[in-house]
């Protein structure tokens, strides 16, 4: 009986690991040819994410989380850099940027971005939060 | 049997190309000196180991700000200056009849790059003409810090570029300064560059910069060499070199010895002294989706019959470059060859059968 409480207290214990980890899990995601690597990503709901951001390129990209409908609200929308908001960053050419960010419930997101001509080149990618 | 089905394909393409109208000849010289071209016009003329570049920025009529063009140049080029008026209309002149002003279409000028290192700075009527040399992240960084707005597929373009030659030259339009001498949407500026370089090449893909996928890019190629040349990729009508794939995007509609009247006639245009008496003309007319103009035109002006791989944007050998032209294959094309091949066959059978019986 003690036994079994002890290896239900540690496997409980392994389990919460991870969520109490003061370190988010990083992701690095390299921009190049004005496309992202990688372009899809599988994060946990509620899962703090900590994304390195690499602009390889020599022109200014950004990176936007966002449902579908706000990456077409972004297409036509005339932000010019979105460093500070929620979810969102704006890299000059060369830059390596970090943008934390915590997923809600499941379903799935888009990353994009959307300098005139970029998302419509392809420069997207999709992120299943589970 | 395929291959020959192939070609006669593209030939049966190529030769649509031809019947089409000729928008691109009988440009009149302005008032203002400049120079009306309905398409990308260019000519790369080697003699003496001397590559000399002649082509025409076109002013769009933006009436303010600046805006310009790339273009990757095989080497350092000892010179850069306003081409004569004529010789790139001459030239299309020679290839096709003048047609009614009227007919004449916008053409988009193509994207322009520099590099960090200035090698060379002039200003010829109201373009800024900067010679950069350096890598692509470093060209791109230039651009956009210069005011050009590069297209998405910049950054692999300039790197396809960079990775052969990291000589780059940008063009860009002063819209005060055109404004100035009075220029007009659809006037150009023609540039005369002198490249000592081993072989020419004429950069092709970056006309693709920033267009569709779908869309067609149109363009004349003239090259003016001492001897035939050999091409790379090879266009619809050229000669047959072993094993070098063939660009149905690109026809071959002249190559003959340029006549007497056509040298005279160039050789007293402005910076065209250098010319001798007698030389090869090529004409290639360039019309391929975006999407497929994956390569640029590598030459061997020296009758070895060895264009570079290198030169024509395939590095990685030959098999790699057949390749590249085979999957660009417009679909329709590759269906109707499959079509015409299947056809082939069936025949044969019937053919086969009916003798047999």
């Amino acid at each position: 009986m003690t036994l079994a409480r002890a290896v239900a207290a540690l496997l409980l214990g392994a389990a919460l690991l991870p969520a109490c980890s003061s370190s988010p899990r990083t992701i690095t995601v390299d921009m190049r040819f004005s496309h992202y690597l990688p372009t899809a990503m599988d994060v946990r709901a509620g899962e703090t994410v900590r994304f390195k951001l690499v602009n390889e390129d020599p022109m200014t990209h950004e990176f936007i989380i966002g449902t579908a409908a706000q990456q077409e609200a972004h297409e036509v929308g005339g932000e010019i850099d979105h460093n500070g908001l929620p979810g969102q960053a704006s890299l000059a050419p060369g830059e390596t940027r970090t943008l934390s960010f915590t997923f809600g419930r499941a379903g799935s997101l888009i990353f994009a971005c959307h300098r005139p001509g970029h998302y419509a080149y392809g420069m997207r990618g999709t992120i299943t939060i589970a | 049997m395929a291959r020959r089905l192939l070609l006669g394909c593209a030939l049966a393409c190529g030769a649509t190309l031809i019947a089409t109208p000729a928008y691109a000849c009988g440009g009149l010289i302005g008032p203002n000196g400049a120079v009306n071209l309905a398409r990308t016009t260019t000519l790369a003329a080697y003699h003496n180991g001397i590559e000399h570049y002649v082509t025409a920025f076109t002013f769009t009529g933006a009436t303010k700000g600046t805006f310009g063009s790339i273009v990757p140049l095989p080497g350092i080029p000892t010179k850069v200056e306003r081409g004569g008026d004529w010789t790139l209309q001459r030239l299309e002149r020679e290839v096709a009849p003048p047609v009614p002003k009227g007919l004449f279409l916008d053409h988009t000028g193509v994207a322009f790059a520099a590099a960090p290192e200035i090698i060379l700075q002039t200003k010829i009527d109201a373009l800024d003409i900067t010679v950069l040399k350096g890598g692509a992240f470093a060209v791109g960084t230039w651009a956009e810090q210069h005011g050009f707005n590069l297209p998405p597929d910049a950054p692999s373009v300039l790197d396809f570029y960079a990775r052969r030659s990291q000589i780059f030259m940008a063009a860009r339009f002063d819209a005060a300064a055109a404004a100035k001498r009075g220029q007009r949407a659809g006037d150009g500026t023609p540039i005369h560059l002198t490249i000592p370089t081993n072989n020419p090449w004429v950069p092709l893909r970056i006309l693709a910069l920033g267009k569709q996928g779908s869309e067609v890019i149109d363009a004349d190629v003239f090259l003016l060499t001492d001897n035939v040349p050999a091409m790379l990729p090879q266009p619809v009508g050229g000669r047959n070199l072993a094993s070098a794939p063939l660009a149905t995007g690109m026809q071959l509609v002249r190559s003959e010895r340029a006549s007497a009247s056509l040298m005279q006639d160039l050789k007293i245009d402005k910076g065209m002294g250098w010319m001798p008496k007698s030389m090869w003309l090529t004409f290639i007319r360039l019309a391929a989706p975006a999407n497929t103009l994956g390569y640029d035109l590598a030459i061997d002006a020296t009758g070895q019959n060895q264009p570079s791989l290198q030169a024509a944007g395939f590095p990685t050998g030959i098999a790699a470059a057949a390749k590249h032209i085979r999957d660009s294959l417009p679909l329709w094309l590759a269906w109707t060859a499959a079509g015409a091949l299947t056809g082939g066959l069936l025949t044969t059978m019937l053919r086969r059968r009916l003798r047999t019986a």
